[in-house]
């Protein structure tokens, strides 16, 4: 089999397949996950790119160390790729990313936390019921990260005030939606991508590739972000396997080609390549890429002070 | 109410697929409720709070799909799991449209060599390269999706016409051209009657008024609504004209839009001077009565007895005639009720249809609401919540988003039938059935149920839009529909004009 892309993630061992979708496979030792997906989906930390429209049908996957060394395709780096970031640049980035998700994203998505009048979508009691407990669950993360205090001006007990906000409404979000990567979790994974972004802007990395681990970093603010991160890592803990990779590769700052173009438009690129990022993002899934998107855009937004 | 759930250990689909087995689930006959959610514990919260929990999901899994469905009876609610595990198997199954075939404007080309039509449904933003692609290698472009931003819309227009080419829509829904139906279109007649129109069901309307008559159509071109804005010029019905003042099979022409703006109204009348054959021209709401056409049936009739050679004033006497009778037939349908019930809620899927209404009613009831307000009428502050004589198009863009057409999916209207039904303040219902290929299948049965419900409270009154060699077959709907205790009136015209008399005492 032709392996066009590596995600650096992925590890050896025997895997079995999990779940089939037209331009992906996963597959799953137990505990980890690694996706056979089409050039189509493209790079991610856990993806074995594949030529063509679809990956081709089997049933196992045995990866060898020496089947994921760099000699044998591209290996993808997944890591955060973080531009010089205007301020005010990325203010009017957000706007932008907010503008193409309120008109382009799936009626059904998570995009309706941006504009309430998507609710209207919202048609029977299932579908009012769902939006009713994203609300809260979102309220509650807001209600944490908003009101996290600057670390100069934190008090121990104000963090941990805030970080079991955040915790509380990650706990109502996980698991909430249809299919099997729901939209709560892809939401959950969004607010920990825009959190390893803040906690590399306070890093003082910009400009560099950098390791988001779950180490926090950037000095004082850093902590802060930090130990957000791990609230929410820790109450968004997900039981099925596809949402639990996500989210812990979201924390780990680890992401997809898309996700990687996204934030680098949003931190120093200008309109028409955040528009275009976006699209690219919302293209993932069915309403994924959206409920992913809308969590990394109101959680940048909630903590936009810190970046910088 | 009794709720029925299945849990299929390790099942797993889209989500999307998910959403759209679970309403079509929720619209099947007696059921009020349905969900298809993986297993988890937040979803087993919002199941619970639904009402649609029961003891086989407290053990499920993340990994285990979970199918509820609440239903009036344990039959009902058994056929819809039933037919649940049929629609997921159909969502799963890789679909026709899957088969192998071209990917690319490129391939189609060469895969129908000769082709000089492209009919492109994309969502709106791919779709604008693609209609440029197409015009580029000389092809005429049926545009049926929507969102296309404005600006380039007027690009392909004017290349278009640079080119000799037509660009039917955005946003076009119907055309047939030279007897091809395309998209929303019937089975009708050949003939010698050209209609070019701005309004997808208005063009349905005539032209089966016109087949189901004897009458025939030559060509009948679509523009989408915008063409006669101001931004875009009406480049496109303009040149729709002249292609039908060219087409040695077209006698007659029909033209059909609601008010365009005056600018291009100019342009257009200056162009229908130089034309040597008979044009009727219908313009919602700015026909002069008894004058011009006001209605779609009444410019359907008149391009007919022209294309007959005979006099349209008599045409139009007979159908005076016939609306004179409406009076005594209003009576045989007014319930005695109480003085709460007195206003029409019409749910069209037809937005042509509710301009009509539109037209007809607001003098007669007096003050009117409606999601697309045309001139003296209300908008309503929601288009979920009727408020007085309250007219709906629930095919306009902000009620389908993310859903099939109520043309082609009942169940949304189904269900505001039954609410407006409940509603103290409701006298008559008023409802179009568009008929024809890419309409449902079999809209009666459909119907039928929410129609019955409703008729043992109100009055229901509806048109239907079809011929006897669609699909659907008008004759057997209309029956059906009868049957189920709706009024069937032969067009939206005369529905309107019916609920017009039967409110009229109570307005």
């Amino acid at each position: 089999m032709r392996i066009v892309s590596i995600g650096d993630q992925v590890q050896p061992g025997r895997y079995a397949l999990h779940s089939r979708f037209r331009r992906a496979l996963n597959f799953t030792d137990g505990r980890r996950l690694v996706s056979l997906v089409s050039e189509e989906v493209g790079p991610g930390p856990l993806n074995l790119v594949v030529p063509g429209s679809a990956p081709p049908p089997r049933e196992q996957l045995v990866l060898r160390r020496q089947d994921l060394g760099p000699d044998r395709a591209r290996v993808y780096d997944s890591s955060l790729h973080l531009a010089r970031c205007n301020r005010r640049r990325f203010r009017r980035n957000l706007a932008a990313l907010e503008a193409t998700l309120v008109a382009e994203s799936h009626p059904l998505s998570l995009a309706f936390l941006l504009d309430r009048r998507r609710l209207a979508r919202f048609t029977n009691p299932l579908e009012r019921a769902l939006a009713k407990r994203v609300r809260t669950g979102v309220g509650a993360i807001r209600a944490g990260l908003a009101k996290t205090p600057r670390a100069a001006r934190a008090t121990s007990a104000a963090v941990a005030h805030a970080c079991a906000s955040t915790a509380r409404g990650v706990r109502t979000l996980a698991g909430c939606g249809f299919g099997l990567t729901p939209s709560g979790d892809d939401f959950i994974a969004g607010v920990l991508v825009a959190l390893c972004v803040v906690e590399q802007s306070r890093a003082g990395r910009v400009g560099r590739r950098a390791e988001a681990g779950p180490r926090p970093r950037g000095g004082a603010s850093g902590r802060v972000v930090g130990r957000l991160k791990n609230a929410v890592l820790g109450a968004g803990r997900s039981g099925s396997i596809l949402a639990a990779s996500a989210i812990e590769m979201a924390a780990r700052g680890r992401v997809p080609a898309r996700t990687q173009r996204l934030v680098a438009a949003l931190a120093g690129g200008d309109r028409d390549e955040v528009v275009s990022a976006a699209r690219a993002v919302l293209a993932m899934g069915s309403t994924s890429g959206a409920d992913f998107a809308t969590g990394l855009l109101l959680a940048l937004r909630w903590g936009a002070r810190w970046v910088g | 109410m009794i709720v029925l759930g299945r849990v299929r250990k390790g099942a797993y689909h889209d989500s999307v697929a998910l959403m759209r087995v679970g309403r079509e689930l929720g619209a099947m006959p007696g059921v009020a409720d349905a969900a298809l959610m993986m297993g988890t514990r937040s979803n087993r919260a919002i199941l619970e709070s639904s009402g649609l929990l029961v003891p086989e999901f407290e053990h499920a899994g993340d990994a285990d799909l979970l199918i509820a469905v609440k239903a009036a009876n344990a039959d009902q609610a058994g056929a819809a799991l039933a037919a649940a595990d049929t629609l997921l198997r159909a969502a799963k199954r890789p679909g026709a449209s899957a088969a192998p075939g071209p990917r690319d404007l490129e391939g189609a080309v060469e895969a129908l060599p000769g082709a000089n039509l492209a009919l492109i449904s994309l969502a709106g933003r791919y779709a604008g390269p693609e209609a440029l692609k197409a015009l580029q290698r000389g092809l005429h472009v049926m545009l049926f999706s929507d969102n296309v931003p404005l600006e380039v819309e007027v690009r392909l227009k004017k290349l278009a016409r640079s080119k000799g080419l037509l660009v039917m829509g955005p946003d076009c829904g119907t055309a047939i051209l030279n007897g091809a139906p395309l998209a929303f279109a019937n089975v009708v007649r050949r003939g010698d009657i050209g209609v070019v129109a701005a309004a997808g069901t208005g063009l349905q309307e005539v032209t089966c008024l016109i087949s189901n008559r004897g009458g025939g159509i030559s060509q009948a071109i679509g523009t989408g609504g915008r063409d006669v804005k101001r931004e875009v010029g009406g480049i496109m019905f303009i040149e729709g004209l002249r292609a039908l003042a060219a087409d040695p099979a077209t006698r007659v022409i029909l033209l059909v839009s609601k008010p365009p703006d005056p600018s291009v109204l100019r342009a257009i009348r200056r162009v229908v001077r130089g034309i040597r054959k008979p044009v009727v021209s219908l313009l919602l709401g700015e026909g002069r009565p008894g004058r011009d056409p006001v209605t779609l049936e009444e410019a359907a009739l008149a391009a007919l007895a022209l294309s007959r050679g005979r006099s349209v004033e008599s045409a139009l006497r007979r159908l005076a005639a016939r609306d004179a009778a409406f009076g005594a037939m209003a009576r045989g349908l007014r319930r005695p009720r109480g003085g709460r019930h007195r206003y029409l809620r019409g749910l069209f899927s037809g937005g042509t249809f509710c301009a009509e209404a539109q037209v007809l009613l607001r003098d007669v009831l007096g003050e009117l609401h409606s999601n697309v307000p045309g001139r003296g009428v209300q908008r309503l502050a929601d288009a979920w919540k009727s408020r007085g004589h309250t007219l709906v198009d629930l095919g306009d863009d902000e009620l389908t988003v993310g859903r099939p057409h109520p043309m082609m999916d009942y169940s949304l209207r189904n269900r505001r039938i039954l609410e407006e039904a409940r509603d103290p303040a409701t006298a008559v219902i008023l409802l179009d059935v568009v008929l024809g290929y890419g309409a449902h299948p079999d809209p009666a049965a459909e119907l039928a149920g929410p129609l019955g419900e409703a008729a043992k409270r109100v009055a229901v009154v509806c048109s239907v839009t079809g011929t006897a060699g669609d699909p659907q077959n008008r004759a057997k709907v209309a029956a059906a529909l009868k049957k189920a205790g709706a009024t069937v009136m032969p067009t939206n015209a005369a529905a309107c004009k019916l609920c017009g008399e039967i409110l009229r005492e109570r307005a």
